[in-house]
């Protein structure tokens, strides 16, 4: 931990040329600077932890701003704020969670859908251009908030042993029943939450990967190709396209994200089989 | 459970959650099986000193993993 925290030298990749291409993972570690040090260690405030600050600022004002004179007839701010608000509430909680339960889970889901989707955006709008997903401890902790809930409420409506005892689907030959449990435990506790966090941020890392590759390619392409120069033109076109793309990407991710979250919050206030 | 929707005319409609039926959540299924019976036969490999253990652990984690998939998903 503290080689990779305290080492900026990886930002400098060889000797003397400066050069970011073929990008690394270490492209990723961007500090901007020191916060304070622990021992042999320096905490460094990094280019994502602004982005994600950035991100609370402009989803808090501009959801204070656009319902603060809320009315039944609404602005042009409001509604699509309740476009964004309904599409959360109707298409994800109360179709995944149930007409019964879905309202109370609703602020969470509308606050992790934005908030992701603002920080997966954030990787292909100027000035920001960095996803802070791709930093793999912010979809782990968000995941862990989901990882609670989820568990919090099963216990909460089955009893501990009850919850437990849910887990095991119907219909089992009895001989299989210790096997299956011991499945659906990895299941619920490890694999869920390993797969929710790692698929938001492989993602973001990939497809940010991807469009460096295109553009910075191009760019070394133009300075350093001789005659190859002209494909860069190709290489900038590609670059534009899978931009387009990736923003679907991005909003399909944190679509997923939520969906999954909704799913599990279903799943553990589903009533006995 | 509580309810702070209005008491109208509907009925409760259950969420599709309660059926995970979500084809996204089947990779963590997937992953669960091979792991966990894996990583019991890399155990007992390293218990009684063999080495056919582990493989046969995964393969029927895989088995199990599909198998469950399939009560899950696929029956009425």
């Amino acid at each position: 931990m503290s080689a990779t925290m305290t080492a900026a030298g990886t930002l400098l990749p060889m000797a003397g040329e400066e050069s970011h291409f073929p990008p690394t993972p270490a492209d990723f570690w961007q500090p901007l600077f020191p916060m304070f040090s622990l021992g042999e260690t320096t905490y460094y405030f990094t280019r994502p932890m602004a982005l994600i600050l950035i991100s609370f600022i402009v989803l808090t004002v501009w959801l204070l701003v656009s319902t603060r004179r809320a009315s039944v007839v609404p602005s042009k701010g409001q509604w699509f704020t309740e476009r964004v608000y309904d599409f959360v509430r109707n298409d994800i909680a109360r179709d995944m969670i149930g007409s019964r339960d879905f309202l109370r889970f609703t602020p969470l889901l509308f606050a992790l859908f934005t908030f992701i989707l603002l920080n997966n955006w954030f990787g292909i709008i100027p000035p920001f251009q960095n996803p802070t997903m791709a930093r793999v401890a912010f979809p782990i902790a968000l995941t862990l908030i989901v990882y609670v809930v989820y568990h919090w409420i099963g216990v909460q409506k089955h009893g501990l042993g009850g919850y437990f005892r849910f887990m095991i689907p119907p219909g089992l030959p009895s001989w299989l029943v210790p096997f299956i449990f011991l499945l659906e435990l990895m299941t619920f506790f490890i694999t869920r939450p390993l797969t929710l966090a790692l698929r938001l941020f492989g993602n973001m890392f990939a497809g940010h990967m991807l469009l460096v590759v295109f553009i910075i390619g191009g760019w070394e392409l133009l300075v350093h190709g001789g005659a190859l120069s002209l494909v860069a033109l190709p290489a900038w076109i590609m670059g534009a396209g899978l931009t387009v793309f990736e923003a679907l990407i991005q909003f399909l991710q944190a679509y997923v994200f939520v969906l999954l979250a909704a799913s599990y919050f279903g799943g553990a206030l589903a009533d006995e089989h | 459970m509580s309810s702070s929707e209005p008491a109208g005319p509907e009925e409760h409609t259950p969420g599709r959650g309660a059926q995970t039926h979500l084809a996204t959540d089947a990779i963590a299924y997937l992953l669960a099986g091979p792991f966990t019976f894996g990583g019991i036969g890399f155990g007992v490999d390293h218990l009684l000193g063999t080495w056919f253990v582990l493989p046969l652990g995964v393969l029927a984690g895989m088995a199990l993993s599909i198998y469950l998939l399939w009560l899950r998903y696929g029956t009425p």
